[in-house]
């Protein structure tokens, strides 16, 4: 229940109605249920109205008027109607207009507020025609082909769309089924004769024409929903009912009732075991069949079966786990017991599945490191995309976006971060924010979600983002190297050797695609590298092209597969270390950390190696000698150092600075 | 030589410990660790000895001379503090400390491994899945026909220029439903499965809705896994997560990829149940949809239903962020704004 409102002496309830319950979308689908409900101790009917039936003899005029429909049963399973002589139009009574008004209906004359009425009553939309504008007496139900004109009860005209289930008359189409009637053949002052009609429309057709035409009725909902199949005559003879007795004339054709199949009750079973195993209580049995009576589904128990007849309002009731629903929920979902699954703790390992402790150890570890974490929209603009330079052709886009704003999932984490700095600008001088979540790339037929990392600094220079990604990597236990790059971000499209499963690897089915750029033009030229584990590429870092930021991006994907969870303890040096400062002279086109790779490469007993200084061309490092087995001696120190020097100077030209 | 190493470090150890000036300190470090020092002579005295007892006191020498020098080191600093102040002397305890920088977490973040933690306690695995899908999996594995009202409630965004291996054009997942159907057609039971992840729907933007937002999606199936379970469980996470005194409601509701379908509101944690404009004066605020897995949802992917049975559930986990901690708008989660960040 969504609301009650007051109206006069009267209440208002204002229901929400799952799409599957259209038999609740009629006053007397409601009592239906409500009698349900409150049948606890004794069962509850619901009066409906009394109707004589249309063939009955005291109503029906002397002549009979003449009427051909030539129906499609797979656009109209079922079509009903009925011709009514001699009517007089008028307004319709108070209390007929008053109940339209309270239901938000406009009350127009009385054959067309009746045919509201009994809808909003028994849940069948009814349409009347009149009937001397249905020219040759001949109905046609079929296809809009597309493009014909049609103008609706309302005044509107409309270009019909395609495959439409219209009715047409010999020479034009006078109804859009289902959806509105058509102004050429609607009931007025003058009508003097009607055709009523009761129809089951197809849903798909109705919603499908309904969409493309932007229009829909209180009828059109009902149709998508489904309607009873089995009441149209009840239906058309209560509509019946209340014309003659409001609008005067009589019956003046047998009813019409055109279908291919009976549309009776069906037969549905439920088992008592499978009830109780499902819903893990003991209900009563005679529980059970007082709330499945009282539901109108007439149980006729058969030692532990319990069949039932669905009346045919109740197009939801098809299996056995529906009436399962239609006990507990009438039982009460809030007198079950509440327990926990028994059974063993299922250990297998699922498919897709996250390992969280990777990711929030890597989430903390930025915490500590001073960063907050921010979670931004997947969703960007294409503006947004020039922030890092990225080509909106090589972006993902959304075909209908809610806005230009949010048009394209984002290419990088960057995006988003960058925005943030001047947005953040306002309120404060430093700004740390990192985010872990998915990028999205294309790249001709393929398409991939790659988890990242990604954070951006401001004030930063190179080396504090650099710096942190050597303090984020030394907490992670993997060892990284840096190298100049002009390429930004590592494709997501390469398989990573041994891959685990996952939608990544799935989608690359083993080709190898190249780098991709993206990214590109958010970082300085010169001063970015590739962080590389071993041989792979696990990220970017550099200083961003806007004034004092720093940022960096790393592939998650490959980090997890990459990180070891295994330390191996190294034992205390039993002898001090001798350390010394040394100078060199090199080209400056030589990368340090190439340098002390090559010191390193020399000897074992070379443990440490700290850059300190760099001026010009002349480098000052500190080595550091140990050796685990004995105390070195200045003289051994000396000669490793000559070595190491010579080694140098081979592969890099090096002197030594005096 | 091994005693005559110990008994210098005691002395120096003794020394340093009396020391009541800074340049007495120095003088001690002389007497002992300079040229003509005490321990410099016991050093020098080890290159007359058998090559075979070298190492043995070098190894002792060199942990004596650390342990002095520590020591040394540690007496320093303390004269070096309490070199301008007397014991005694005035001392502003509130002036503000050199607080090192702290970074924030995200309040998702937060909720999320609270979330975790609570189900994996009862015994269920984490899972993540893609986003970017095809109508298969989002929709019609799960139950909803093709050109019915029921996927009215969850308005697609369709990709552009991606399609999947029939030619149609993906789209971007509704709902984490879509990982139940990957997971299952994968594996037998029993199992239970947590589904946290973002999802999109068509839809404008205001204070309680977003046309991208986070659910987190749940699912067991077993021999026996009853709908009273299905309350047992749902019961059991809002009182981990909203607190002990939280209560749950349980009403039927209808899902295309359940049977019987149960919708869950707990007490509004704003107003604790009274009413306010949080859960428009109802007292309660609707968490999650969820009940027993169809059976044509499980014969889609190869479950026998009269074998297996189990549920689904799935909650809006945006909307768990903000009923938590009491945020008004959604769009702030999504805000990349330091002052809501650094509010956790």
């Amino acid at each position: 229940m969504e609301a009650i409102h007051k109206k006069e002496d009267d209440i208002i309830l204002e229901l929400e109605i799952t799409p599957n319950r259209p038999d609740l979308l009629s006053i007397v689908g409601v009592a239906h249920e409500v009698a349900a409900m409150q049948s606890l101790n004794q069962i509850i009917q619901v009066k409906l109205p009394i109707v004589k039936p249309i063939a009955s003899a005291n109503w029906r005029t002397k002549k009979k008027l003449p009427i051909t429909i030539k129906n499609n049963f797979s656009l109209s399973q079922r079509f009903t109607a009925v011709i009514i002589d001699n009517v007089i139009i008028k307004q319709s009574p108070m209390w007929l207009a008053d109940r339209l008004l309270k239901l938000g209906q406009r009350p127009i004359n009385n054959i067309v507020d009746i045919t509201n009425y009994v809808m909003f009553e028994l849940g069948n939309p009814i349409h009347a025609f009149d009937y001397d504008k249905i020219r040759g007496h001949t109905m046609i139900i079929h296809q809009s082909l597309g493009g014909e004109k049609f103008t609706t009860v309302d005044g509107i005209s409309y270009h019909l769309p395609k495959n439409a289930i219209v009715i047409s008359d010999k020479e034009r189409i006078i109804d859009l089924a289902g959806i509105k009637g058509g102004q050429n053949s609607g009931i007025t002052e003058a009508t003097k004769r009607i055709v009523l009609t009761v129809a089951v429309d197809n849903p798909i057709l109705i919603r499908r024409a309904s969409q493309t035409l932007k229009l829909s009725s209180e009828a059109s909902k009902i149709f998508e929903r489904g309607v009873d199949k089995g009441a149209t005559p009840f239906v058309l003879a209560r509509a019946v009912n209340l014309i003659v007795k409001l609008a005067g004339g009589g019956v003046a054709s047998d009813m019409i009732d055109l279908k291919k199949e009976k549309f009776n009750p069906w037969e549905v079973s439920v088992s008592l075991e499978r009830l109780t195993k499902l819903l893990g209580i003991n209900i009563d049995e005679k529980k059970v069949i007082k709330i499945l009576t009282s539901l109108n589904l007439s149980p006729k128990k058969n030692g532990g079966i319990i069949k039932t007849t669905i009346p045919t309002y109740r197009n939801d009731l098809k299996i056995e786990e529906d009436l399962i629903e239609e006990v507990a929920r009438i039982y009460g979902y809030n007198k079950f017991p509440k327990t926990l699954p028994q059974g063993q703790t299922p250990i297998t390992p699922i498919p897709y599945q996250k390992d969280t402790r990777a990711e929030s150890n890597i989430k903390q570890i930025m915490q500590s490191l001073g960063f907050s974490e921010a979670n931004t929209y997947s969703l960007v603009g294409k503006q947004d995309l020039a922030l890092v330079g990225e080509n909106p052709q090589k972006s993902i886009e959304v075909a209908n976006p809610v806005s230009d704003e949010f048009a394209f999932l984002r290419p990088s984490l960057l995006v988003n971060l960058l925005k943030a700095i001047p947005l953040n600008i306002k309120y404060t001088q430093n700004i740390a924010l990192f985010e872990l979540g998915k990028a999205y790339q294309k790249d001709d037929k393929n398409w991939a979600e790659a988890t990242t990392l990604a954070a951006v600094l401001f004030p930063a220079d190179y080396f504090a983002i650099k710096g942190i990604v050597e303090a984020l990597f030394e907490a992670l236990n993997l060892s990284i190297r840096f190298r100049p790059s002009n390429a930004s971000f590592l494709s997501p499209f390469a398989p990573l050797s041994g891959a685990s499963e996952g939608f990544r690897s799935r989608r690359n089915e083993g080709r190898r695609y190249p780098d991709r750029e993206v990214g590109g033009a958010s970082y300085h030229k010169t001063k970015r590298a590739a962080i590389l584990a071993g041989k792979e590429k696990v990220g970017v870092v550099g200083e961003g092209l806007k004034n004092s930021v720093g940022c960096f991006e790393l592939d998650f994907d490959k980090l997890q597969m990459l990180i070891s969870k295994t330390y191996v303890f190294k034992p205390l040096p039993k002898y001090p270390p001798l350390i010394e400062d040394v100078s060199i002279i090199v080209d400056r086109e030589v990368l340090t950390s190439d340098l002390i790779e090559e010191m390193k490469t020399e000897t074992p007993l070379l443990t440490k190696v700290d850059f300190l200084d760099i001026f010009e061309n002349s480098r000052t490092f500190r080595l550091t000698f140990q050796d685990p087995k004995k105390n070195l001696i200045g003289s051994e120190v000396a000669n490793i150092r000559k070595q190491i020097l010579n080694r140098l100077k081979k592969k890099f030209n090096v002197i030594l600075k005096d | 030589m091994r005693e005559e190493f110990l008994q210098v470090k005691n002395e120096a150890l003794a020394l340093i410990i009396d020391a009541s000036q800074r340049n007495e300190l120095e003088e001690i470090k002389i007497q002992f660790l300079g040229k003509k020092g005490k321990f410099t002579a016991l050093l020098k005295s080890i290159s007359s000895l058998p090559l075979n007892v070298r190492p043995q006191l070098g190894l002792l020498a060199n942990e004596v001379k650390t342990t002095i020098e520590e020591a040394f080191a540690r007496r320093a600093l303390e004269f070096s503090r309490g070199a301008e102040e007397e014991e005694g002397a005035w001392f502003d305890v509130t002036l503000p400390g050199k607080k090192p920088k702290l970074g924030h977490l995200h309040p998702q973040t937060l909720v999320l491994y609270e979330i975790i933690d609570i189900f994996k306690s009862i015994g269920y695995q984490i899972a993540d899945g893609p986003e970017i899908e095809s109508d298969y999996y989002n929709f019609e594995a799960l139950n909803f026909p093709k050109d019915h009202p029921a996927r009215d409630v969850q308005q697609t965004l369709t990709l552009a220029d991606i399609f999947d291996k029939n030619g149609q054009p993906l789209m971007l997942r509704t709902q984490t439903s879509n990982m139940q159907i990957r997971i299952m057609e994968k594996i037998k039971p029993p199992f239970r499965v947590l589904v946290p992840g973002k999802v999109y729907r068509y839809e404008q933007v205001d204070a309680s809705h977003g046309f991208e937002f986070w659910q987190f999606e749940g699912f067991a199936v077993d021999k026996n896994i009853s709908l009273s379970d299905l309350f047992g469980t749902l019961e059991y996470f809002a009182k981990q997560f909203l607190g002990q005194e939280t209560n749950i409601r349980f009403t039927c509701h209808n899902f295309p990829f359940t049977e019987p379908s149960v919708e869950a509101f707990v007490t509004c944690s704003a107003c604790k149940g009274k009413g306010c404009s949080f859960c428009k004066r109802t007292g309660w605020v609707e968490v999650v949809g969820s009940g027993m897995i169809h059976p044509n949802v499980l014969k889609n992917v190869g479950i026998d239903s009269k074998t297996w049975q189990g549920f689904a559930f799935g909650f809006g986990m945006s909307r768990m962020v903000t009923l938590k901690y009491q945020m008004d708008d959604l769009r702030l989660l999504t805000n990349p704004d330091l002052r809501i960040l650094e509010q956790f």
